[in-house]
């Protein structure tokens, strides 16, 4: 019984969220290593478990390891000392994300989600901040498995959970 | 009473036998799976393959219904979605009105009824009507019902008994409804062999294809048909195609599946029934295609001819279906009268499936030469230039009158129980129509076709007019090629092999709207389901109404169940007739979703469900639920507790024992809704300037600041707190409910009007927990939770902000107020917040620490008179107003809503200005919205001065009191009002908003 699909709740992770002009992507590269993506609806991997998305030309979403937040802020602030035109905010408590995965997990997000989830429109390693049920939410296919993380806001988890549960059918 | 009354059903026995009208071979159903049924209370049995419809007639029920008007008993008329007379009302865990007994695939222990017969189908007390008809004539209802005029609820209650449908369910459906969003290159609608052709064209090009289709297997036409492909049956060619689809990953195919509407931008709805999922009742696909073939195929219609609603008059097409595909007999004797070749291919089949075909009635003067010679060769005689003058047998067909012209015009009465019709083909162009297209009247083919489409849409085959098997094929695979290359899958470009099919001839259709009509009281009837007849519309036309939208909602023609989709064109042709103009003139109605019928249920999905509205919550709500926190909805999703009511207590009880705690002791306040917005950057401080009316440029870092934001014309948008919490970095507090609002007009101006400002936002409400400790006692408590700072008057003042640590947890405490106490508002990280809240309980036990829900908050600030712009901002007052001059910098050059803000001052009159007000009777409490009225004033337009915005008991002064809009309120202190409440007239007096420590030394202490 049910989709052939199962979720959890991960565990807390680290998130910054990024907002300035060009130069954010050069300071990123000096402080982390790591270019951040140009392009909205893109994601890049950087080294270690740093990810970021890009959610329009001037905004990024940075994560990292839950406890690194006050450090690479720091390093982010130094490499940015020159250059006041950007806003680096630690948004980790804002989030929640939730891994979806099994054969029949688009079955189930395409209940709520209008964009097209097919392999080829939205293969591993897209991502895009879209409607999710009546929420907003970040995206991102993990694998073929298929297996995506939607990453909602802290006060629509409960909503979430309960949506996703209904969603995947009687258990 | 009628004679019809007597029953014509076959006497059963408790034993169900092979029913006595099915053939021993033919169809496509199971005969060794056996399925019972029940139909207006009796039981028969029928064969896993049927439809409803096709196992009452093996079973030889002839009457399935009674007509909407006239009551009068209807049998079935067709073997698809066009069905018009077979409505039925499913009974049982799948209870459902008005379903189509034709597209009902039978199941085990299926129960059923027909609709709009009482007390039953055969004794119809409503029958009374069908010997009144000459005074229910068409417009009855806008004639009759007319006075008196406020009599319409009455009359609406009666008609509605007498003349409903199927009722509605009185249970929640067994099983869910599920909504689907679905992309695609190509959409097939249609799995005829058209949409067959198509699907495997662009199925091989490697496009992603959706195949749909409404029959429970794909074939469309060729399922109940003796044509050849490549010289073996039709459907084996289905077979091999199906086949082919079905091992394509690209192609998704559906059946049981109705396209229902075709909205922009190739956007189109399809209700799936019985989906895959054993929970899911019926799911509604939301399909965004970037090419759409249509593929819908055509339907038969009728010839309107007196009594032509006989039960036992059939769609020609249909009484060879069910032969065909059902292996059912629908009579044993027919006649066939047809004004088209078409027919004589039908007259073949039923011959050749046992059927004893008496004779073909022809309206035209000659048939195709082919065609008469195989009737010859079986018998059948053909009659020229023949029409059908008379329909004989009340409950069932038992024979027909016939008069041809060849043979002087006299009578010629022939037996039969079935009387096969056809009147020619109607292409479905209603999804082409829905797409913006408009249909065209075909001479050819005495029908309408579709013409151009603004959408990326093709029709193809026979609902484009095209009836022939092997055009069909060849316009299918063509359209499949061209919509698949048109998405950019051009590889493949032969599609398909065209098999050979067998020849078949033109239509050659004599266009017959209405045939001669023997006496003038015959009925012939254009509109089954609505009882509408061609005298009707001749009615229609004498009373003036010409155009085809008047003279359908005049006459409900077409506006039944069925939408027309056997007799519009056929009143399209008799209003062109009538009115002297071609039918290309007169053109089809508006064709609107839905199609075919869709449930409510499948519309709402999840909405019917508590996911209908998401909720959001805070790291405290769950306390709040499990300690009788009174929850609702207070703005932007949060649902917070009204007040949090001790066992035993009224809200009225819990919210005076809070505000009491608040002024005297300590409460705690979950403020974690607060709409938060984080800004940065070099410009930040112009850009306060411009959006608050007051100035930010000496506001030190370590200290907040309150701030009023108007919209351009100067009326309220938002109040709140924002905080600098470092050199380059504020932190702006919103209203709850508008954080949104707020943050979209911040970020459309900084977009549109400011891009030159270098200031960039981030909305971090859900980042941050906020608890508020207000009250004399807050300081105590602070310190009895291990605050790491300074806590003192002098040390830390009011409106200051500093970074520390409270109960060991990182965290941002300032002196800010919503209630005029002396408070601390400690901001967490969310993940700590339900930490933090249990702390801060325990560290003020010994202080009696109270939580405080919402509705006394709201108490506590109208006891301070702290504005809420959504309360005493109307949309018409201005900051001075409401009180809050104080906050306007007048020396800055501008602000959003200063121009406005000054042209009220200039202009001068009267205001509507905040005042108090001390109710004269101590324990009234005016309600929201309370009109002030000027009893001294006759002139009503200018009777009422003000309003009340908030009214409250008020523990702590205990009495009641309210804040009120007043015109020119701050000159009438001391005075007294009228309030017009609660169906009576009331006193109070005007006084300083205020009403509780109007210095504000408690809040600074």
């Amino acid at each position: 019984m049910g989709y052939d699909a199962t979720f959890e709740i991960l565990p807390a992770s680290g998130m910054l969220d990024l907002r300035g002009n060009s130069a954010v992507r050069q300071i990123c590269e000096t402080a982390l290593g790591m270019r951040l993506p140009e392009t909205a609806n893109s994601i890049i991997a950087g080294p270690g478990d740093l990810l970021a998305y890009c959610i329009s030309p001037d905004h990024w979403l940075l994560q990292l390891d839950d406890g690194q937040q006050r450090d690479i802020l720091d390093s982010l602030e130094q490499a940015a000392a020159a250059n006041r035109s950007h806003s680096f905010v630690d948004v980790s408590d804002m989030y929640v994300r939730i891994r979806l995965s099994g054969p029949e997990a688009r079955e189930v997000l395409s209940q709520g989600i209008s964009i097209d989830l097919h392999a080829r429109a939205f293969p591993p390693g897209a991502t895009a901040r879209t409607r999710f049920a009546k929420t907003t939410a970040q995206l991102y296919c993990v694998d073929d498995a298929p297996t995506y993380i939607i990453t909602v806001y802290r006060s629509y988890q409960q909503y979430a959970v309960e949506w996703l549960s209904y969603a995947l059918g009687p258990g | 009473m009628q004679k019809v009354t007597r029953c014509v059903q076959p006497r059963r026995t408790k034993v169900m036998v092979e029913s006595t009208f099915r053939l021993d071979a033919a169809g496509r159903v199971d005969r060794s799976h056996k399925l019972a049924f029940k139909f207006n209370d009796r039981k028969y049995v029928g064969y896993a393959g049927d439809t409803l419809a096709s196992a009452l007639l093996a079973n030889g029920v002839s009457i399935v219904g009674r007509s909407f008007k006239y009551h009068r008993p209807r049998g079935i008329m067709s073997a698809g979605i066009e069905e018009t007379n077979a409505i039925v009302q499913l009974l049982g865990d799948a209870e459902e009105p008005n379903v189509t007994a034709t597209t009902l695939p039978l199941y085990e222990g299926l129960e059923a009824r027909s609709v709009n017969a009482w007390p039953s189908v055969n004794v119809d007390v409503g029958s009374i009507n069908n010997f009144f008809h000459r005074f229910i004539p068409a417009g009855f209802y806008y004639k009759t019902f007319m006075w008196p005029g406020n009599r319409w609820d009455w009359y609406g209650r009666a008609i509605r008994k007498v003349a409903g449908w199927g009722t509605a369910p009185r249970k929640p459906a067994g099983g869910r409804y599920e909504h689907r969003y679905h992309h695609c290159d190509v959409l097939v609608v249609g799995a005829g062999p058209t949409g067959l052709a198509a699907a495997l064209s662009a199925g091989r090009s490697g496009a992603r294809v959706l195949l749909v289709d409404n029959q429970t297997e794909a074939g469309g036409g060729l399922l109940g048909s003796s044509a050849v492909i490549d010289g073996s049956p039709a459907i084996a060619w289905v077979a091999d195609s199906v086949q082919e689809i079905d091992a394509m990953p690209n192609v998704v195919r559906l059946a049981e599946a109705s396209a229902t509407g075709y909205y922009d931008q190739n956007y189109l709805t399809i209700l799936e029934r019985r989906p895959d999922k054993s929970w899911v009742k019926e799911r509604l696909w939301k399909v965004r295609a970037r090419q759409v073939v249509l593929a819908t195929g055509a339907i038969e219609r009728p010839l309107t001819f007196a009594d032509n609603d006989r039960p036992g008059v059939m769609l020609a097409s249909a009484a060879s279906n069910y032969c065909l595909r059902f292996g059912v007999m629908p009579g044993r004797t027919a006649v066939v009268f047809t004004n088209n070749n078409g027919s004589y291919q039908h007259a073949l089949e039923l011959a050749d499936s046992g059927i004893e075909v008496k004779a073909i009635v022809d309206l035209r003067a000659q048939a195709d030469a082919g065609a008469c010679a195989a009737l010859a060769a079986r018998n059948i005689e053909i009659l020229p230039r023949s029409r059908i003058a008379r329909v004989k047998g009340a409950g069932r067909v038992s024979a027909v009158d016939v008069i041809s012209s060849n043979g002087g015009n006299k009578r010629r009465r022939i037996r039969c129980d079935l009387l096969a019709v056809s009147g020619g083909w109607n292409p479905n162009v209603q999804l082409h129509s829905q797409s913006g297209g408009r249909p065209e009247y075909n001479a050819d083919i005495a029908s309408f076709v579709p013409g151009t489409s603004p959408q990326d849409e093709m029709s193809a085959g026979a609902c484009r007019g095209q009836f022939r098997l092997s055009t069909c094929l060849e316009e299918g695979r063509d359209a499949g090629l061209r919509a698949a290359s048109a998405c950019g899958f051009d590889e493949c470009d032969e599609g398909i092999a065209l098999p050979a099919c067998s020849p078949e001839p033109d239509l050659d259709i004599l266009a017959t709207w209405e045939v001669t009509l023997p006496k003038k009281s015959s009925r012939a009837f254009l509109d089954f389901n609505n009882d509408v007849t061609s005298k009707d519309i001749r009615l229609a036309v004498r009373e003036g109404y010409r155009s085809v939208e008047l003279v359908k909602r005049y006459t409900t023609a077409g506006m039944g169940i069925d939408q027309g989709k056997t007799g519009n064109v056929n009143i399209i042709g008799l209003l062109a007739e009538i009115t002297d103009t071609a039918p290309g003139s007169v053109g089809t109605t508006s064709f609107r979703p839905a199609y075919s019928p869709i449930s409510f249920g499948a519309m709402a999905g999840t909405d019917s469900t508590d996911l209908i509205m998401p909720w959001r919550r805070t790291p405290v709500t769950d306390w709040f639920i499990a300690n009788g926190g009174h929850l609702d909805e207070t703005g932007a999703l949060f649902r917070r507790p009204l007040f949090i009511a001790k066992p035993g207590e009224t809200a009225g009880d819990a919210i005076n024992r809070e505000a009491l705690a608040v002024r005297n002791g300590v409460g705690i306040y979950d403020g974690t809704p607060l709409g938060k917005i984080s800004i940065k950057g070099p410009d930040t401080v112009t850009f306060l300037d411009r959006v608050y009316t007051n100035s930010w440029g000496k506001l030190p870092v370590g200290r907040c600041k309150f701030g009023y934001m108007l919209h351009d014309d100067g009326r309220l948008l938002d109040d709140g707190v924002t905080f600098r919490l470092s050199e380059d970095h504020y932190l702006m507090s919103t209203g709850s409910g508008v954080a949104e609002v707020v943050l979209k007009h911040l970020e459309k101006l900084l977009h549109c009007e400011w891009p030159d400002l270098d200031v960039y936002l981030t909305p971090v409400t859900d980042q941050w927990a906020v608890l508020c400790v207000c009250g004399p006692k807050a300081r105590e408590v602070m310190l009895a939770a291990n605050t790491d700072i300074d806590v003192s008057r002098e040390a830390f003042k009011f409106l200051d902000t500093r970074f520390c640590r409270v109960a060991g947890i990182d965290a941002r405490v300032s002196r800010v107020t919503y209630t005029g106490e002396l408070s601390f508002e400690i901001v967490v990280a969310s993940r700590h917040g339900r930490r933090l809240w249990d702390a801060l309980l325990s560290a003020g036990e010994k202080y009696d620490i109270t939580p405080v829900g919402s509705d006394t908050s709201m108490l506590l600030r109208t006891e301070k008179a702290f504005i809420a712009a959504g309360l005493e901002g109307d949309g018409y007052a201005n900051i001075h107003d409401v009180g809050m001059g104080w906050v306007v910098a007048d020396d800055k050059t501008d602000f959003i809503g200063k121009r406005s803000t000054m042209r009220d001052l200039n202009i001068g009159g009267p205001r509507p200005e905040i005042v108090g007000l001390l109710p004269t009777e101590k324990d009234f409490v005016p309600s929201k919205g309370s009109p002030i009225i000027d009893t001294d004033t006759a002139d009503e337009a200018q009777r009422m001065i003000g309003m009340v915005t908030i009214g409250f008991h008020s523990p702590n002064l205990n009495r009641s009191i309210a804040l009120a809009q007043l015109r020119d309120g701050r000159s009438r202190m001391g005075d007294t009002v009228t309030l017009f409440t609660k169906k009576r007239l009331a006193t109070a007096q005007v006084c300083n908003p205020v009403f509780i420590d109007p210095d504000g030394e408690r809040m600074r202490s």
